[in-house]
Parts: C-alpha cells; sequence; structure tokens
C-alpha cells in the first residue's frame, strides 16, 4: 500500500462532479443536446427536481427558455422573462448567483415554476467575455439549503454551456454574413445579342463587399439599361445600402426611358428614405437600334467612348450632383450616336484615383488602355494598367459593352 | 498626409482651415469641426481647403453634409482655396459650383 493521503471522502465527490461535467465525451454532441446533457447531469449531481437553462435574446431584453430538465414546459411555450423580473431576471441584469429559499409569485415570473411547486432554486450567470448571455437555474421540490460546493458546480456547468452556446452563435453570424454578402454581389452580366459585355468587380475591404456596383439590364421597352455607382463608404455598411439604391434604380428603369428623370426619382427616394446616404452614379440606356445611347450622370467620373478603331475619349456631358447630395438638384440626359462596334466603358474613381496623382493622370492612362479587344480582354488590359502597382484599398467596379456589329 | 483642422472666428465668419487629406479615416473629423463651426452660430462658415492635399469620395460627403447643415441652421456655406488634385475631384464630380457658391466651372 502506498504511502501518502487518500482523498477525503467530500473531495473525491467534488472531483466525481467535476468530471461528469468537463467529461470529454460531450464535447462531440451538438448545441441542444450537450445542454440536455448537461443539465441531466446537474440534476443528477445536485439531486434537484429540475434544471433549466434560459438564453438572452439577439434584442438583448429578453431570458427565453433554451434547455431543461424537468421543466420542459418552459422549452415548449417558449418562456420568455424580461432580464431584471423575478429570479432569473435578476440573476441576469446583476450578473450574480442568486439563492432563492421562498419561491413564490413574488419571487418568480415563471408560472411553470410556479406550477412545480418548487421551494429552493439557485440560479447562475453564463458569461462569455465578461457579457451575461443565459442563465442556468436548479430547482428543489423539497425545502433544501445549497451548499458553496453546489453553487461551485452550478459555475462549472454554466462555463461549460456559455462556452458552447457562443462557439454556435459565432458560427450561425459567420453563415449569416456570408449569406448576405453574396446576395450583394453583382450578378454576372447576362448575355445579350449584338453585344459583347463583360464586367469586372473588386471590392476593397477585406469583408469581400463594398458600395460599388455595375448592372445591365434589358428593359421590356426595348431600351438596354447600363449603370455603374459607387456609395460613399466601404465595406459591409455600404454594400448594404447599395443593395437597396440597385433595387430602386431597376423599379425606376422599368417606368421610364428617360435616364435623368430614373436618377431624379432615385435622388428623391434616397433622400427620403436614406438621408445619410450619398452616391455617385452613371445611368445609361442604349437605345433598341442600338445605334444612340442617351446617358445621365450624377456626380461620376464620365465614362469613355470607344470608336470602331479601338480610340476612347471620354463621353461629354454635363456631370450632375451625386445622388443624396441635394433636394431637387436638376438633372440632364445627354445623347450620343454610336457606330457599329463602338463601345462604352464605365468605371468607379478606384481605378483612378490615386492619392499622389491628378485624376486626369489616371484617365489618360485608363484611355491609353482602350483597343478593339473583346470586352473581356478589354476588362484584362485595364485593371493590370491601373492596379498593377497598387493594393486595391477602394473598390473598383468596371462595365465594358461593345456592339458587336449588325 | 494627416488631416488637421483649426477654427478662426472672425466676426461674424467661422473659418475652417483644412491641412492634409481628407479621406475615409479622416472625414470624421472635418465633418465634427464643421458641425462646432455651425453650432456657434456664425452668420457664414468657410471652409478653406487651400492645405488640403487629397480629398475623396468621403470628402466630398462631408463637404455635401456640412452645406446641407448650414443651410437648415440658417447659415451660409463656402468652399474656397481648392486647386491641383482636390479642385479636379470637385470639378469632376459635378460639386463645385454648389460648394463654392460660383456659377460656371
Amino acid at each position: 500500500m502506498r504511502a501518502g493521503r487518500r482523498l477525503s471522502g467530500r473531495a473525491d465527490q467534488k472531483l466525481r462532479r467535476i468530471q461528469a461535467v468537463t467529461d470529454a465525451a460531450l464535447s462531440s454532441l451538438e448545441l441542444d443536446d450537450l445542454l440536455g446533457q448537461l443539465l441531466e447531469r446537474t440534476r443528477d449531481l445536485l439531486s434537484a427536481d429540475t434544471a433549466a437553462i434560459m438564453l438572452v435574446d439577439p434584442n438583448g431584453e429578453e431570458l427565453v427558455a433554451t434547455a431543461a430538465s424537468g421543466l420542459e414546459e418552459e422549452v415548449r411555450q417558449g418562456l420568455r422573462i424580461p432580464i431584471g423580473q423575478g429570479f432569473t431576471g435578476r440573476v441576469a441584469a446583476q450578473a450574480i448567483p442568486v439563492i432563492l429559499d421562498r419561491v413564490g409569485p413574488d419571487t418568480v415570473a415563471s408560472p411553470i415554476v410556479i406550477d412545480k411547486r418548487l421551494s429552493s432554486m439557485i440560479g447562475v450567470p453564463m458569461l462569455a467575455s465578461g457579457k451575461v448571455i443565459g442563465v442556468l437555474h436548479v430547482g428543489s421540490i423539497a425545502e433544501r439549503r445549497f451548499s458553496d460546493d453546489d453553487l461551485e458546480l452550478l459555475q462549472l456547468v454554466a462555463d461549460r454551456a456559455s462556452l458552447a452556446t457562443q462557439a454556435r452563435l459565432s458560427q450561425l453570424d459567420r453563415a449569416a454574413t456570408l449569406a448576405l454578402q453574396r446576395s450583394l454581389l453583382p450578378a454576372r452580366p447576362p448575355v445579350i445579342a449584338g453585344l459583347d459585355v463583360a464586367a469586372r468587380y473588386l471590392p476593397g475591404a477585406q469583408v469581400g463587399v463594398g458600395g460599388d456596383w455595375y448592372d445591365l439590364f434589358q428593359l421590356p421597352s426595348g431600351y438596354l439599361g447600363l449603370v455603374i455607382g459607387d456609395v460613399a463608404g466601404n465595406g459591409l455598411r455600404a454594400a448594404v445600402v447599395m443593395g437597396r439604391i440597385r433595387s430602386a434604380l431597376r423599379a425606376y428603369a422599368l417606368e421610364s426611358d428617360d435616364p435623368a428623370d430614373v436618377l431624379t426619382r432615385l435622388d428623391r427616394k434616397i433622400q427620403l428614405f436614406e438621408p445619410q446616404a450619398m452616391a455617385t452614379a452613371i445611368y445609361a440606356v442604349l437605345h433598341p437600334d442600338r445605334a444612340a445611347l442617351t446617358v445621365s450622370i450624377a456626380g461620376h467620373l464620365p465614362p469613355v467612348l470607344i470608336d470602331a478603331d479601338g480610340n476612347g475619349r471620354l463621353l461629354e456631358a454635363r456631370t450632375d450632383l451625386p445622388l443624396g447630395a441635394y433636394h431637387n438638384a436638376a438633372r440632364r440626359s445627354s445623347t450620343v450616336e454610336l457606330n457599329s462596334h463602338a463601345g462604352l466603358l464605365m468605371y468607379t474613381d478606384g481605378l483612378v484615383e490615386r492619392r499622389d496623382r491628378l485624376l486626369t493622370e489616371g484617365i489618360d492612362l485608363l484611355l491609353a488602355e482602350i483597343t478593339t479587344d473583346p470586352a473581356e480582354q478589354l476588362c484584362a488590359r485595364v485593371t493590370t494598367a491601373l492596379l498593377r502597382d497598387q493594393a486595391a484599398s477602394d473598390d473598383v467596379a468596371i462595365l465594358a459593352v461593345r456592339r458587336t456589329g449588325g | 498626409m494627416d488631416l488637421s483642422v483649426s477654427t478662426e472666428r472672425l466676426g461674424d465668419v467661422a473659418r475652417i482651415f483644412v491641412t492634409g487629406d481628407v479621406d475615409m479615416s479622416s472625414g470624421r473629423q472635418l465633418a465634427c469641426e464643421i458641425d462646432n463651426a455651425i453650432g456657434g452660430s456664425p452668420t457664414t462658415t468657410v471652409v478653406d481647403l487651400t492645405g488640403a492635399g487629397f480629398l475623396d469620395s468621403s470628402g466630398i460627403a462631408v463637404l455635401i453634409n456640412g452645406r446641407r447643415q448650414a443651410e437648415e441652421a440658417g447659415i451660409g456655406f463656402r468652399v474656397v482655396g481648392a486647386s491641383g488634385i482636390v479642385l479636379q475631384v470637385l470639378t469632376m464630380t459635378g460639386v463645385w459650383e454648389l460648394l463654392s457658391g460660383e456659377s460656371g466651372q
């Protein structure tokens, strides 16, 4: 027999309790199963009649019954308790353990607990990064005093449950963000007979989306709508606003074939419903015979007109105020003729703007890259030439369209 | 170049001197300065861009919002001193007329 102290009965029991809760086998379970297991073991270890977990709702104002053993009715009914109210509400509000010796309508807010005729309860806060994310509570029908060891065990269980819950919430958050991002990305331009179309979208922010966009759509009237735009700001926030503006522009484009009219309505909508937003944009329509283009420019850099020989020059048209800048801003449309094999290249300022040089210098570099190449190759040339030495910090969007003759 | 802004009140006119780059990261600083200047209820607020070396779309947004804010407060608003890169950006995006009060480009 080895010399040395044997564990006292109490410490031994304590160790076994802790092992039951920290058992590695729990790690392989899905969140719901994990919480269920933890609660069952907790009830068992404490010889309690009920064990339950309530989690803080995303709005941060209520606790929602999420898992329970012996108190399943709370979960079934989707019980909600405002933080601050009743027993669990108090635990959550004050972020401290609470022991309740007298359970009644004046001390607890859950009618199910009252129904169960619990006489003693103990609740501990579930914390993650210092914030309360839920409450774990245990109840006994027979009157009893909960010990410090009981409290310690409960806190251990609560910590375990918090970790698992946080991990799951992060996962859901990421999935939701990804889904939103994907919905905001510009679609591949459609294939249009008689036109060669290509585009580029290079968001500057790490989040993978930004406020720049392009759009191209065939209208029932026979006109073809072409859009390039740039919402001020960056990242997800700008992208979300962009999504709404992109959608509204399409709606107004269905109502009118006059670009100035479309942008005027869009401007009004933005001023009313997105008071802090500002955006630059070009809306152009290719006429049904494809021989002319009508364009309206809202604070955006002028597009490049490409002739049949592959020479590029800036389209001359008045530049009106950006969208969202000023109420009742005047807008005008200009029309240019397009010969066969003519083209248009629209872009956002991220392509040509640099801290240390004039905008016109960047634009000259762009014009120098214009050729008779098909749209796809043209986009590649332009992107390579202008972004070669620069990691894009600003978003870049490009839309190139050429008539393929006929 | 980092942005630095300062305001001088001369009689009824609040003049904001801008030095450096106005962009996404520094735009808020200028917005606050304009906000404070307008809050002091001058007759006119002038934004002097003589020392500004760069201005992008976020800078334009700040200036336009400033103009709108001033108008709502019944105060005059004018941008002056723009040159080089900054002037070109303001003219090519069609906002110079509105901000400077000058007609024609």
